[in-house]
């Protein structure tokens, strides 16, 4: 770019403009304040030259100059902000894409289902003040049914069909065998807590049945417990987890080691209690078994029935994952295809 | 229990809808799980209209509109009156599915309706009579009947039902152990009467026993067993058909019926929980019974064993009745196969016993024989029952036989029977619940139930308890009877009233979880694995001596569930066998226990469990795609980036990572965490043995339990630097069997302050690096707090550096 050295600064101001006006990208500008506007550029060149005029001419060419520079720079901005306005344009449309394609990969865990409603479960019980309390997997026969109330040869025997190890030992059946090892550990205080953990059973391995789950006891032990509490806190427990208008049912039923035993039904989560086919056009959804802690068993944990009464319930955590997350086999959970677990991604 | 209402209905007249009565016996406790229906109560008999009909030479084919869903059936009927009926008119159709009487049995029978070919014509339901139907005796041809209602209406809705009807609706109750009264006909009509305020109570009319003198020579010698054993010896009895009533009784309560002489002890059984056995006195050969328990070497031939068959071993101790102290029956369970009545019995000797419990069962699963008497013994059995039996028998038999003579009986009782007594408060009852009761409305509602309550002066009431009702003994039955019967809504919803422990939060509990979650973070799916194994499966991994301990169950329900687990890793490979086929890249961790009986405390029974952590990955740790990239294969680092994500999320400070090789890893690239476990490159044997050959697994397992002993609860933060970090990078060859990690140590061992932090930056073997050496690149960073570090001084620590790699691990240092 040619810079005139004359001082006829009307053909200096066309030849700027039209250099300007020429300037198309980021870089022509920048060239274009570099040979005109920058302090080593054309006006501070011109500016220079003064001392080549005569001095009558001075004051006027000096004002000249300035109207000039300023001219430039005022033009200078609007081109360049026109340029820039254009090039980011120029960009956007150039960087545009497809934003429909598959997304990049990046690596991601899951946890297991089980493990999720596990957790909803303990969390809302330990909201309400129970803490976690776990017992052995491989357990004592006594702990399991004979300190539950269940002798030998007891008729309630027969609901469990149990791996044992020995005649001594076996793999608990229930977590309620964590009943006693939780009171002996607590006793002479109060006792609130809830006992999750895995369970077996020597059962036909079917679309429904298993011979591992996990359970989820709770038991607490006071002075003043009444069955109302237990109500209360499952009804608690119901609203925490599925809201506000969830409401609570007992139905008599038998566990040895309560008296009275009921199972605990609540509003299907599915239809709301209009009856659907989940809950058998019933309208409730089968929560879990509880009842009030049998006194021999309030004993046996240390606690004199006379001055003690409590409450324990046991829920399944693997009916609920089955329902909530439909799947229709529970053979699925622990064989782990993973086809199916990666879905909980 | 099987409950046929028209039995049910019998004791109860006035019954509840079913729908209700299912309700009401659900929520006390007796859940119904299904309720089978027969005949025109079957909700699959539905109104037909006739669409058509065609006449084939054998038979006439219809094609019956059944109502939605079932709009043009093509059904065959043989009956005689089939050109009767004609398009439009209404036919009584019973759809694939339905139960109907079999109107060609002998006696009463059912069967389930089934699509079929008649003469080569497609039937896809039956047309009945009312016979089928259970409405009437006539077979002669289609039961005809006049209706407006559409069709696929349920018959049941249209059709009269008379008084004797056939039709039955059956109630399947599941009887827990504690309502083993509610075994009976009676037992459910009573406690059906309590739940519904029916009046009255609820018993079997009986006729006093007529009996000729003569006691019956029992010897009860295992009194222990046997609560009471009453006997009657019946003559002028013979082998007959029983009545069409109480066949059809016993069907649809699930007994076959055979004779009148068999079916009448069942009949008892059922209705009033009694189980009773007959003999033929003169097959017995005996004029002496007795109760013992079996000696050694004993054997039987059981009743429904035959006579080429050899007798069943009877396990020492197992309760037998004896004819002249040969065994004749299993007590309470089943009967010989030698004693019993058959066509030319003229006489029975009837048994109606009441054994305990713990032998019955004892017995019933040494032989592994359950019957409907043993299930009822199991569960126990109302002593007074016994002679009831006996006598509700021979009225029953009576009917058949008017001259039939009772010629002599017996009844040894171990104990008189007396009603049990529970003392208890008002108070104790209303505490319990969190209920106010009131005195009046508690003795109202336990009379119901047949308890009486009295006052018992200082020590508060007595409940007084009919026999046959031994689960009542403490307050708490009573309040639980109390609930059942008024009902467990009223029970008000409260939250506990005193003070209770604080939530004690378990450290070890919320650690773990939070290293579940860094795992999930970091990208691992979670598993859960089975904690029964196979063995074999374990051994593949040859970690371990082929006879340590394992802890195996008795009873394992299959070959691969018998043994307790002393890895996760056996389960997780396991796991990526089973999936690698569809899912190749796979990146897996499991939590969970092992067991590990050589490590069980001193003197405790339980063996040790141990919590483990465990991860393996398989396929691509990096993955190409359409935006570029590139595929890359796991290898070691990958295992170590997980291994030191979990150290980090632990926050275990001193967990070293050495090389260690060993089962079931590959030499030279595996290693072990402190003493926590061991991570690594699975070797190419283990992993074709997992059907995981070509394969490349990277895994790892560690003790959890001692990592979170190990772990910190918290730690504190370093400011960031206000001045510019300094970085020096020394290169230099080692020996090849020197560890990165005993360079990094070297470095430290300078014991300079200002370097913060050391990292190998570059490794590399080649042409240029001396035999036996390579070259490493480690880059010290230093930093001050106070001032920005010189050149100068950055040259010092450089030179101490050198000298120590020098020193320390024979390091040839570049300049
Ligand atoms: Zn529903």
């Amino acid at each position: 770019m040619s810079t005139p050295d004359d001082l006829d600064l009307a053909a200096q101001q066309a030849n700027a403009l039209q250099q300007l006006d020429a300037a198309e990208t980021s870089d022509a500008i920048e060239d274009f304040y570099r040979a005109w506007l920058a302090p080593s550029g054309a006006t501070t060149k011109l500016k220079r030259g003064i001392g080549r005029l005569a001095p009558a001419d001075r004051a006027a060419f000096g004002k000249n100059v300035n109207a000039l520079h300023t001219l430039l720079e005022e033009r200078f901005q609007q081109r360049r902000e026109h340029v820039k306005t254009r090039e980011l344009a120029a960009r956007i449309l150039a960087e545009a894409r497809d934003v429909t394609l598959p997304a990049r990969p990046r690596p991601t865990g899951g946890y297991h289902p089980v493990t999720l409603v596990m957790r909803e479960v303990l969390d809302v019980f330990q909201k309400m003040g129970f803490s976690v309390f776990e017992s052995p997997h491989v357990e004592l026969d006594e702990f399991n049914f004979g300190l539950l109330n269940m002798p030998e040869n007891h008729p309630a025997r027969d609901m469990q069909d149990t791996f044992y190890l020995d005649t001594e030992r076996l793999l608990r059946t229930h977590t309620s065998a964590g009943q006693i090892r939780a009171m002996r550990a607590m006793h002479p205080n109060p006792v609130r807590v809830v006992l999750p953990g895995l369970c077996y059973r020597n059962e036909n391995i079917t679309t429904r049945s298993e011979i591992q789950f996990h359970q989820v006891e709770g038991l607490l032990v006071g002075r003043s417990v009444r069955m109302s509490d237990l109500k209360g806190v499952l009804l608690q427990y119901a609203r925490l987890l599925f809201g506000s208008d969830q409401r609570v049912r007992l139905r008599g039923s038998y566990f040895p080691f309560t008296e009275p035993s009921v199972e605990v039904d609540i509003l299907c989560t599915l239809c709301g209690g209009a009856g659907c086919r989940v809950c058998k056009h019933t309208g409730w959804l089968e929560l879990l078994g509880a009842g009030m802690v049998h006194p021999v068993v309030l004993a046996n944990g240390g606690y004199d029935p006379r001055e003690w009464r409590g409450f324990a319930f046991g829920m399944g955590i693997e009916r609920t994952v089955l329902q909530r997350y439909d799947i229709h086999d529970i053979r699925y959970l622990f064989g782990n295809d993973l086809r199916l677990l990666e879905q909980f991604r | 229990m099987r409950v046929p209402l028209s039995w049910l209905r019998s004791f109860v007249p006035v019954l509840p809808a079913t729908v209700d009565l299912v309700e009401l016996l659900t929520r006390a406790g007796l859940e119904v799980d299904a309720v089978h229906t027969v005949g025109a109560l079957d909700p699959k008999v539905v109104v037909g209209r006739v669409v058509s009909r065609t006449a084939t030479p054998q038979a006439a084919h219809f094609v019956v509109d059944g109502g939605p869903g079932h709009p043009a059936l093509s059904v065959v009927s043989k009956a005689p009156n089939a050109d009767l009926f004609d398009v439009g008119a209404a036919v009584a159709l019973a759809l694939p599915g339905a139960t109907l009487v079999d109107a060609h049995a002998e006696g009463f029978a059912t069967f389930t309706v089934a699509s079929a070919k008649v003469y080569g014509i497609a039937s896809d339901g039956v047309l009945c009579s009312a016979r089928e139907l259970g409405v009437g005796a006539d077979h002669t041809g289609l039961h005809p009947f006049v209706t407006d209602a559409p069709a696929g209406t349920p018959i049941a809705t249209v059709l009269p039902l008379p008084a004797d009807a056939e039709a039955d609706e059956v109630l399947e109750v599941a009887i827990l152990p504690n309502f083993a009264r509610c075994l009976s006909m009676v037992g459910m009509a009573r406690e059906v009467a309590a739940l519904t305020r029916a009046d009255g109570r609820v018993d079997v009319a009986l006729d006093p026993l007529d009996v000729v003198p003569g006691p019956i020579d029992a010897k009860v010698e295992a009194r222990d067993a046997c609560r009471r054993f009453c006997t009657a010896r019946v003559e002028g009895v013979h082998v007959v058909p029983s009545p069409r009533w109480m066949q059809r009784h016993l069907a649809l309560a699930g007994v076959t019926p055979l004779d009148l002489l068999v079916d009448v002890t069942n009949y008892c059984m059922i209705e009033l929980g009694q189980p009773m056995h007959a003999y033929d006195p003169a097959r017995l050969g005996a004029d002496t019974v007795g109760v013992r328990r079996a000696r050694a070497g004993e054997t039987l031939r059981l009743l429904h064993q035959t006579a080429e068959e050899p007798g069943t071993a009877l396990p020492e101790g197992t309760l037998l009745i004896t004819a002249n102290d040969r065994p004749v029956a299993v007590a309470g369970v089943l009967g010989g196969a030698e004693t019993g009545v058959d066509p030319d019995t003229t006489a029975v000797l009837l048994e109606s016993a009441c054994f305990d419990w713990p032998a019955v069962r004892r017995s019933s699963a040494a032989l592994k024989v359950h019957t409907d008497a043993s299930t009822r013994f199991a569960r126990g059995v109302d002593p007074t029952l016994a002679p009831v039996g006996i006598r509700r028998a021979v009225a029953l038999w009576k009917q058949a036989f008017p001259d039939l003579r009772v010629t002599a009986t017996g009844d040894v009782l171990r104990a008189p029977i007396v009603a049990g007594e529970v003392t208890f408060t008002l108070a104790e009852i209303e505490g319990l619940l969190g209920l106010e009761v009131g005195r009046n409305e508690l003795v109202d509602a336990l009379a119901i139930v047949g308890i009486a309550v009295r006052d018992g002066g200082s020590q508060g009431l007595v409940a007084e308890v009919p026999p046959g009702r031994e689960d009542v003994t403490r307050a708490c039955d009573l309040a639980e009877e109390f609930a059942r019967i008024t009902g467990f809504d009223r029970i008000p919803e409260t939250m506990p009233a005193e003070a209770l422990p604080f939530h004690t939060p378990s450290r070890r509990y919320a650690t773990r979880e939070a290293l579940r979650d860094a795992l999930v973070r970091g990208g691992l799916q979670e598993l859960i694995t089975y904690s029964l194994i196979a063995p074999d499966s374990e051994r593949l991994l040859g970690a371990e001596a082929d006879d340590v301990p394992r802890l195996r169950v008795l009873n394992p329900i299959n070959v691969h569930r018998t043994t307790l687990r002393r890895t996760l890793l056996a389960g997780l490979l396991d796991t990526l066998r089973e999936n690698h086929r569809h899912t190749p890249d796979a990146q897996v961790f499991e939590i969970g226990v092992v067991f590990l009986p050589e490590h069980t405390a001193p003197g405790q029974k339980l063996p040790a469990e141990r919590l483990r952590v465990a991860f393996a990955l398989l396929g691509r740790a990096d993955r190409s795609s359409l935006h570029g990239g590139s595929d890359r294969p796991v290898d070691f680092f990958d295992g170590a980036a997980v291994v030191e994500h979990l150290v980090r999320a632990l926050r275990v400070s001193d967990a070293v990572v050495r090389a260690d090789d060993g089962a079931p890893w590959q030499p030279g690239l595996s290693a072990s965490l402190g003493s926590f476990g061991h991570f690594g490159v699975v070797h190419p044997e283990v992993c074709a043995r997992f059907d995981l050959e070509g394969r490349r697994v990277v895994a790892g397992e560690f003790d959890l339990d001692a990592l979170l002993d190990a772990a910190s609860a918290t730690f504190k933060t370093v400011a960031p630097p206000r001045f510019p970090a300094l970085p020096i990078d020394v290169s230099m060859f080692v020996p090849r069997a020197t560890s990165a990690a005993s360079v990094l140590a070297a470095v430290r061992g300078v014991g300079d302050a200002r370097v913060r932090a050391v990292d190998v930056i570059d490794e590399f073997t080649g042409a240029q690096v001396p035999e036996g050496m390579r070259s490493l690149t480690v880059r010290v960073t230093l930093l001050a707090p106070d001032r920005s570090l010189t050149v100068a001084e950055a040259a010092d620590v450089r030179v101490a550096v050198a000298a120590r790699l020098r020193a320390d691990v024979a390091a040839q240092v570049r300049e």
